[in-house]
């Protein structure tokens, strides 16, 4: 049995945009396999440098004080341009030309999770984030991408990497400030080999050790630069060390040596094959699709177009045992945006609906990001919100087609008879577009 | 929970929240005439023939069976063989001042039974659905230029019959999304195959229910029925010397395939929801309810018979209201085709024996004096054959 239309555009995919899913139907396989050739196009480094500059300058201001009240007109300044521009990224994203790209654009995102809950100061990098340490990577090497996102501001300040000084450094030893171990873990735990991956936790210290000096230029002290990442020898942790049985000496190198090294193992490419099956194949994979992948992924030296490829065989593989999948609320939205365009969103904006909906962008409670499962997203108070939601944006936005032709556009031949009769025999044309909007075809991928 | 602020907060503000494009009134080379007009659209196809029973048609009461009024159960005798449903009293109370008329079987010039085609048709003021981008209305404030002043539509989308080349206002009244009764039951129909969506819905639902029944001044209420708010609303505005002089007001909820009942369920609830915005509408025009005309119109009726769940099912001739301090009230109009078996459309829906058109133009010429020529040809498209309904107006 081959690869679905509808598996391919709604869970490898992000939903179908009028029209699309005829395109798909006639070569599924194609269709996502040409999106994996596409070339990355080579990220820009002045948005970063420019919010570095500002941070900066709030962070030198003299006295305490002045420091408080800089950073509190700065993030008065940036959060509506924040929440202006994340908005624009998702509706940009959900329309992409290569949606296959854009979803593994946000799977990553969502396994190296920065958050701004409790930790205002990651919100100024998220931008950058996205666009600099995942984007250009995701067809790329993944231990370029976790070398890049472990040297990122964002996932610097959001695991506190920037207050882990080594015991042993001058820094340490001048102070008394020791190692914070909560990027080393995560690195261990959540990106790379997974928990249960064969690492101690010992190894989890000399990963964090490794690590240390790893930090942004920040503060009043901080030297003048335009670089986003600092390595600061002063709070290194001199001396070798030793992770997962591979030992390494001081110095910045062989950090990024050792991520290197942890995204080859065999761990790593188990540990990202099942997670990658869950995302875009199905809830409880087959064996054989995620053996599919991780073989791929580490026979390849992890690299991630060639995982890509082996990902969309594995799904045509085992396409007779794939089951539907609940949508999470990111994926709701971004195929009702695919399908009636950006004013579907309605009043609020995406991040607050998306907000609303317990998906909160950037706004994660862990580093764990947002979970996958049916079960976590199919409840009563989940549906509700949709259907309110549903409601909210069909009142807003302008009908300027009948809702049923617009989901035979969307939905080609996947379009259930009980879903064109509810959306063909509703009220009024607001109430169409609301039942479109909460339709099955909509809530499962 | 909530996505977005309720519409007290927003008029505690003091904030009008205009939605569209120009604020109307405003900026014009001349004063606007003091004549107002609020077209009122009743979505989802009112029951023409519950709203005003003809109790003396020799065959209402076989043919509604179950849904029958009877004498004595409190309907108004009007003129003829029409009554009024007891949940209207406002409404009778201005029949009886000679304030308010009801036309009887008429329809939007298209025969459909799809409520998406029907007020397509009765708002593009075409005769085939989606012939128009824009509306009516618009066309008819554009029509009439200055003297007429602006058009607001109290709505959070501009509906069609407000849209086109002129610049109209919209007000979205806020409050927390409802999940009305209609809504909720086509859900639940197209959910019916799915084990986990339905059973999802129903608890979701049963959840919400009791959190908004429960709810003291945290939650908002969620009511499906609020045409009489919106009225209050639009009358606000239209008694400002600088506000618009036409409105719409949209209303919902009338589509009653279920459970329609007589003199308590749904109808009745939804009738004294439209009594009370009639209401609204006279009083907060107060002085200028002399000058105003409202008409109230549907899509389309609803079938003759009950069908199996003591509601009806999409119809074709329906009532009509026309009120106001400028209307020459107290009467029914009709072309009265009878309910006999012969005279029911397909069998089964009140025939309907007028353009509905024809009581659009006839107001528009006699209230907001729009010329004739512009009727015809820009107002209602190739309507040179569409004849006013003459004498809706005082004077």
């Amino acid at each position: 049995m081959a690869l679905s239309t509808s598996h391919a555009l709604r869970r490898l995919g992000l939903g179908g945009a009028p029209g699309e899913a005829a395109t798909v139907a006639a070569d599924p396989y194609g269709w996502l396999w040409r999106q994996t050739t596409h070339a990355p196009k080579a990220p820009d480094p002045e948005p970063l440098r420019r919010t570095m500059r500002a941070f900066q300058a709030t962070t030198r201001a003299p006295t305490q004080k002045a420091r408080q009240a800089a950073m509190r007109a700065y993030f008065r300044d940036i959060r509506p341009k924040l929440r202006q521009s994340l908005d624009t990224s998702f509706v940009q994203g959900a329309q992409s030309d290569i949606p296959f790209v854009e979803r593994m654009v946000w799977f990553w995102t969502n396994h190296f999770t920065v958050s701004a809950k409790g930790k205002a100061r990651v919100l100024p990098f998220i931008g950058s984030y996205v666009d600099d340490a995942i984007r250009p990577h995701a067809l790329g090497k993944f231990g370029d991408m976790l070398v890049a996102v472990a040297q990122h501001p964002a996932m610097l300040i959001y695991l506190d990497n920037t207050i882990s000084i080594g015991p042993n450094s001058r820094a340490g030893q001048r102070n008394g400030r020791d190692l914070n171990e909560n990027l080393a873990r995560e690195l261990l735990e959540l990106h790379t080999v997974g928990v249960g991956g064969g690492y101690n936790q010992k190894d989890v210290v000399e990963l964090a050790k490794l690590l240390t000096g790893w930090t942004v230029p920040l503060g009043p002290k901080a030297p003048q630069t335009d670089s986003a990442f600092l390595f600061v020898r002063r709070q290194h942790e001199p001396g070798d060390k030793t992770v997962m049985g591979k030992s390494y000496a001081a110095g910045r190198v062989a950090g990024e040596q050792a991520l290197q090294d942890l995204a080859a193992r065999p761990e790593t490419a188990k540990f990202l094959g099942r997670k990658l099956a869950r995302h875009f194949i199905d809830n409880d994979p087959p064996a054989a699709a995620v053996h599919h992948i991780s073989s791929r992924y580490l026979e390849s030296g992890g690299d991630l177009r060639r995982t890509a490829e082996a990902l969309i065989e594995a799904a045509s593989l085992v396409a007779a045992h794939v089951r539907p999948k609940f949508t999470t609320p990111m994926d709701h939205l971004a195929a009702a945006v695919r399908g009636l365009g950006a004013g579907i969103v309605g009043p609020n904006g995406v991040q607050a609906t998306l907000a609303a909906f317990g998906q909160a962008p950037f706004l994660a409670g862990s580093p764990a990001g947002y979970p996958d499962a049916t079960a976590d997203w199919a409840t009563p108070d989940s549906l509700t919100r949709r259907l309110e939601w549903a409601v909210t944006a069909a009142e807003t936005a302008v009908v300027t087609d009948h809702p049923l032709a617009q989901a035979q556009a969307i939905f080609g031949d996947d379009l259930s008879p009980r879903t064109a009769d509810a959306i063909a025999s509703a009220e009024n044309p607001t109430e169409s577009l609301a039942l479109l909007l909460a339709a099955p075809e909509l809530l499962w991928k | 929970m909530t996505l977005m602020s309720s519409r007290r907060d927003i008029l505690k503000a003091g904030a009008t929240a205009l939605v569209g494009a120009a604020t109307p009134g405003l900026a014009l080379a001349r004063m606007p005439g003091e004549q107002r007009f609020v077209f009122i659209l009743l979505r989802g196809g009112m029951d023409g023939l519950a709203v005003v029973p003809p109790l003396g048609d020799p065959d209402y009461a076989r043919q509604r069976g179950g849904l029958a009024l009877k004498a004595g159960q409190g309907a108004a005798p009007l003129m003829g063989p029409f009554a009024l449903h007891p949940a209207m009293p406002e409404a009778l109370a201005m029949y009886q001042a000679r304030q308010l008329a009801v036309i009887h079987a008429v329809a939007p010039p298209h025969r459909t039974r799809s409520h998406f085609d029907a007020q397509n048709v009765l708002e593009g003021g075409g005769v085939r659905a989606f012939q128009r981008k824009d509306g009516w209305l618009n066309r008819a404030l554009a029509a009439a230029g200055a003297e007429l002043g602006g058009g607001l539509a109290i709505a959070s989308a501009m509906p069609l019959a407000m849209r086109g080349a002129k610049p109209v206002a919209s007000w979205a009244p806020r409050q927390a999304p409802a999940l009305a009764d209609g809504f909720q039951e086509r859900l639940a129909r197209m959910y019916a195959d799915d084990p986990i969506l339905s059973a999802a819905l129903d608890r979701g639902l049963t959840i919400k229910a009791s959190a908004e029944g429960g709810m003291a001044g945290k939650m908002r209420p969620v009511r499906a029925l609020s045409l009489a708010a919106n009225a209050r609303l639009a009358a606000d505005f239209l008694r400002r010397q600088n506000g618009p002089r036409v409105a719409m007001l949209d209303g919902g909820q009338w589509d009653t395939h279920v459970g329609q009942g007589t003199l308590q369920g749904r109808m009745p609830r939804l009738l004294t929801d439209l009594d009370n915005a009639f209401a609204a509408l006279k009083s907060g025009l107060d002085a200028h309810w002399r000058q105003t005309v409202v008409v109230a119109v549907t899509e389309f009726g609803r079938t003759v018979r009950p069908n199996g769940g003591n509601g009806t099912d999409h119809g074709f001739g329906s009532a009509a209201f026309v009120l106001g301090g400028a209307v020459r009230g107290g009467r029914v109009v009709a072309d009265w085709p009878g309910l006999s078996d012969r005279a029911l459309f397909e069998g089964r829906d009140l025939m309907a024996t007028m353009d509905m058109r024809r009581v659009l133009k006839g107001l528009l010429q006699d209230h907001l004096k729009l010329a004739s020529a512009k009727l015809d040809h820009d107002v209602f498209p190739d309507s040179g054959g569409v004849r006013p309904l003459d004498g809706l107006i005082r004077g």
